[in-house]
């Protein structure tokens, strides 16, 4: 089930709400039990038979979490490491084992290509029991003793599909003791819609050129329209993913869960190194925390450095999807954020704004080229029209057409990009005048109440809605 | 006061949710769309395999946004905000011009020779169907009548494909394979009278040519089989036949697309013969009312294409009881429709029959069995290869 569909929108949530908010406050236990099934029937309807591998993973990384909070250090540390190999096994085998077995099965073709359905969410939930075991060990945060909270802890639903992948530490209290407010589930269903509005709004018109432009045979592929596919699917996966965050943040709120932050604005970066502190900031500092700081992070040789950012940055294309094209972007930003850090870190500095404006979205479009194609021929074909070695020219006319087509959304790809409007709040905020309180108190809700009957419309429209993190 | 727009926008948010769910279980359901042109996603059934692998709720979610709350109506709204306030140039798949609505056609790539080598094989297929139907005696004709976009294709915007390379190209090519195999093809685009009068003969709010369009293409025809092979046939002229306007607006598909909302509008006309003609008719095996106009039960309700010959059907069989006259089967899409309320003038028995329905034989067989002086496929540009449906005349299993 997704947030941006009927059955969510008019049943699931709806149903969620008044069953849970008919439990009294003080029933905190039976409110975390109403989350918990929901959150089950939720993923249950991406297949029933997948709720087996979500309590499969419940019950490695409750025992894990058990095991690591033990005394004896020998038996936590075996613990812990037990659960994660445990959770990298199911990760490994659904997620990897086809694109394994699909490179040997090139070379040695005896040996058969194993199709897995991927299960949805499984990247996100089973970091989230990795990073709960590993903070268990470590004494950042303590075990949870009742298997339901661990439970609802990975199987909660606002960020089971699609992040931000949630550290048990920042909602550890909160599943035990919260206290749903008025200001709390407003700001949730706030911020709730204009993700909503966003998604279906934004996020599926830049779909719709994106994915026109890079079908579209090469060969006719003018300059023009290659970069505004580019741009468009740039717009897209931004969109859709911080949508998808706001939606997970802005339920969280609705039942008092504080999730954190996981984008800011990345596209108004000055260097790719700023981008990756600002783009889907729960991954990069999983990343940190669980592999890039255990493997010795910056404090170790230049040379070992360099190893351990290309280890990263594997392993984050690799957790993207099993495709050579992600481990290509992925050492692609390895590579770009080593150079940041070796050889222009000083120039970066220097040069004005606006250069390191281009310079980091010059990067950082070519970059989702290579996440989007599917293959190594079509990154090469689709990078080719984009700096015209294909002979169709600069400008087609379906360069002007999907110009003219969506000139509003393109008019808010770029406002929405940038802190405009939260700066303008922040400006309003100053003022402490009655007509800004009055502004600041109703604007932003009425504009998210008109975004979300924006956002329906194109919903019930049954037209172009994806899911773009299926290979996640 | 930011309590207060705290409580209102929970408020605002609940009743929005909430009346969806209320509204989306308790309105009547329907099977068809009929503005969208569409049957509606059915309620999935329920069964083990569907709930395990997830299939059940992605179709059970197709459904509940078929029938979602208030659905209708939105879509209404949000075609009016594209076309009067974005004033997108597309619109629901339509291209809004300040005069005409014109269908949005897809970028076409095409190879020449695939073209070439494609219509050459159709046109092959064709000339053995010419050569069943001469066999026996009979006349086989193979009409291509410019749709819509073919006779507007000024009316696109640079920026926007009209298909005119392909359209050149495509009719080049056929008339070159039809020499090729000597096949009769009559090519309606050439027809002057038709492309002159085109803000008459063509409508601006669907694919088809108008009553008056059919008219001048069926006088075309008929000139071309006369000229080519020395037949008397005859067609109305002058005072003999009067084209009379309906009341009714025209519903044509592109302003269906746009839910009617345009300033674009149009009628429809029927044609009175001076000259009374009684016929039967038939559709299907099943004798029907002895009309090829249906026009709506009263002036306030849209008329549609369908005013021609009822729309689309498997079979017709309309005859004349006038001996002396040629029998003709005319077989095509819908651009047929029309030209049929005229051309029963010309024949003894018409029959006519679309194979996008009729499956009880293929073509050939039919025509072998039934042995019709003339034999007419009609298609517009669009469709003149296509292979499917009415390019279909050996039926799928017996393609030569």
């Amino acid at each position: 089930m997704l947030f941006s569909s009927v059955s969510f929108l008019l049943f699931f949530l709806p149903s969620l709400l008044a069953v849970y908010f008919c439990v009294p406050k003080s029933l905190r236990t039976v409110r975390n039990l109403v989350l918990l099934i929901f959150s089950l029937v939720f993923y249950g309807c991406g297949g029933v038979r997948f709720l087996l591998l979500m309590l499969a993973s419940i019950t490695i990384n409750y025992i894990g979490g058990v095991l690591a909070s033990l005394k004896n250090r020998r038996t936590a540390k075996w613990g812990m490491i037990g659960a994660v190999i445990c959770n990298l096994l199911l990760l490994g085998y659904f997620k990897y084992i086809g694109f394994f077995t699909q490179n040997i099965h090139s070379f040695i073709s005896s040996v058969p290509v194993i199709n897995v359905v991927l299960p949805i969410g499984i990247s996100f939930y089973t970091f989230q029991g990795i990073a709960y075991v590993a903070d268990v060990y470590r004494g950042d945060t303590q075990a949870q003793k009742n298997p339901l909270w661990v439970a609802l802890y990975i199987s909660l639903f606002p960020q089971l599909i699609a992040g931000p992948i949630v550290r048990y530490r920042t909602i550890a209290d909160e599943i035990k003791g919260r206290s749903e407010n008025i200001e709390d589930f407003s700001g949730g269903c706030v911020r709730f819609m204009v993700g909503f509005g966003k998604k279906m709004l934004l996020a599926n018109a830049a779909g719709r050129i994106a994915d026109i432009a890079f079908s579209f045979p090469v060969e006719h592929l003018s300059v023009s329209f290659a970069w505004m596919g580019a741009l468009a699917y740039t717009a897209q996966i931004y969109f859709d993913f911080s949508a998808y965050s706001d939606m997970a943040i802005g339920m969280g709120r609705m039942f008092d869960f504080h999730f954190l932050e996981n984008f800011n604005y990345p596209y108004i970066s000055k260097s790719v190194t700023e981008f990756w502190r600002r783009w889907h900031i729960s991954l990069s500092s999983w990343f940190r925390d669980y592999v890039y700081i255990p493997l010795g992070g910056n404090r170790c040789s230049p040379l070992r450095h360099i190893i351990n950012i290309m280890i990263v940055w594997f392993l984050t294309g690799m957790w993207h999807g099993a495709s050579w094209n992600f481990i290509l972007w992925g050492l692609y930003f390895g590579i770009i954020l080593l150079m940041e850090k070796y050889v222009f870190s000083g120039i970066i500095e220097k040069i004005p704004s606006i250069l390191g404006h281009l310079y980091t979205m010059i990067l950082v479009i070519v970059g989702w080229v290579i996440f989007r194609c599917e293959d190594l021929s079509s990154v090469a074909n689709y990078l080719g029209a984009m700096f015209g070695v294909h002979a169709e020219g600069f400008l087609s006319k379906q360069t002007v057409y999907y110009f003219i087509q969506f000139y509003p959304e393109w008019i808010l790809f770029f406002i929405c990009s940038t802190p405009v409007v939260q700066v303008a709040g922040k400006y309003l905020a100053l003022k402490e005048r009655g007509f800004a309180n009055f502004l600041l108190a109703f604007v932003p809700k009425i504009f998210a109440l008109v975004v979300f009957i924006l956002g329906y419309i194109e919903l019930v429209n049954g037209s172009f809605n994806p899911f773009i993190y299926f290979r996640f | 006061m930011k309590k207060l727009s705290d409580i209102l926008i929970i408020i605002s948010f609940i009743v929005l949710i909430f009346s969806g769910m209320i509204v989306t279980i308790v309105k009547p359901k329907e099977d068809k769309s009929f503005y969208e042109n569409r049957m509606l996603d059915a309620m999935p059934t329920y069964s083990r395999q569907s709930v395990e692998d997830g299939t059940y709720f992605t179709e059970l979610e197709g459904y509940l946004a078929d029938h979602a709350a208030y659905r209708y109506t939105l879509l209404k709204f949000r075609t009016y905000f594209n076309e009067y306030i974005l004033r997108r140039p597309v619109v629901n798949n339509v291209i809004v011009r300040e005069d005409i609505l014109l269908i949005y056609l897809d970028y076409c790539f095409f190879d020449r020779d695939e073209l070439m080598a494609q219509t050459d094989a159709y046109v092959n297929q064709l000339a053995q169907l010419q050569q069943l139907v001469e066999g026996y005696g009979g006349n086989y004709y193979y009409v291509g009548v410019p749709c819509q976009y073919a006779i507007f294709e000024d009316k696109y915007p640079s920026y926007l494909e009209n298909r005119a390379e392909y359209t050149d190209e495509l009719i080049a090519d056929f008339n070159k394979a039809s020499d090729k195999y000597g096949v009769n093809f009559i090519d309606v685009g050439q027809c002057q009278e038709l492309m002159e009068g085109r803000d008459i003969y063509s409508s601006k709010v669907d694919n088809h040519y108008s009553l008056q369009g059919a008219y001048v293409s069926y006088k075309y025809i008929i000139d071309s089989i006369n000229s080519s092979s020395g037949s008397n046939l005859t067609y109305p002229t002058g005072d003999e036949i009067t084209f009379v306007e309906l009341k009714n607006n025209y519903l044509g598909s592109s302003s269906r697309k746009l839910f009617g909302i345009t300033r674009i509008t149009e009628t429809l006309f029927t044609a009175e013969f001076a000259e009374n003609i009684p016929f039967t008719r038939e559709d299907g095996g099943v004798k029907s009312y002895s009309q090829v106009y249906y026009p709506p039960e009263n002036p306030y309700k849209d008329v549609m294409y369908d005013l021609y010959m009822c729309g689309d059907r498997a079979e017709t069989i309309i005859k004349t009881n006038r001996p002396q006259l040629p029998d003709v089967l005319i077989y095509g899409d819908s651009f047929t429709n029309a030209l049929e309320c005229l051309a029963y003038y010309s024949f003894d028995e018409m029959r006519s029959i679309d194979l996008r329905h009729y499956n009880k034989m293929s073509l050939a067989d039919y025509i072998e069995d039934y042995k019709p002086d003339y034999v007419i496929c009609i298609r517009d540009y669009e469709a003149l290869i296509k292979t499917e449906g009415n390019g279909s005349p050996f039926g799928e299993s017996v393609q030569p």
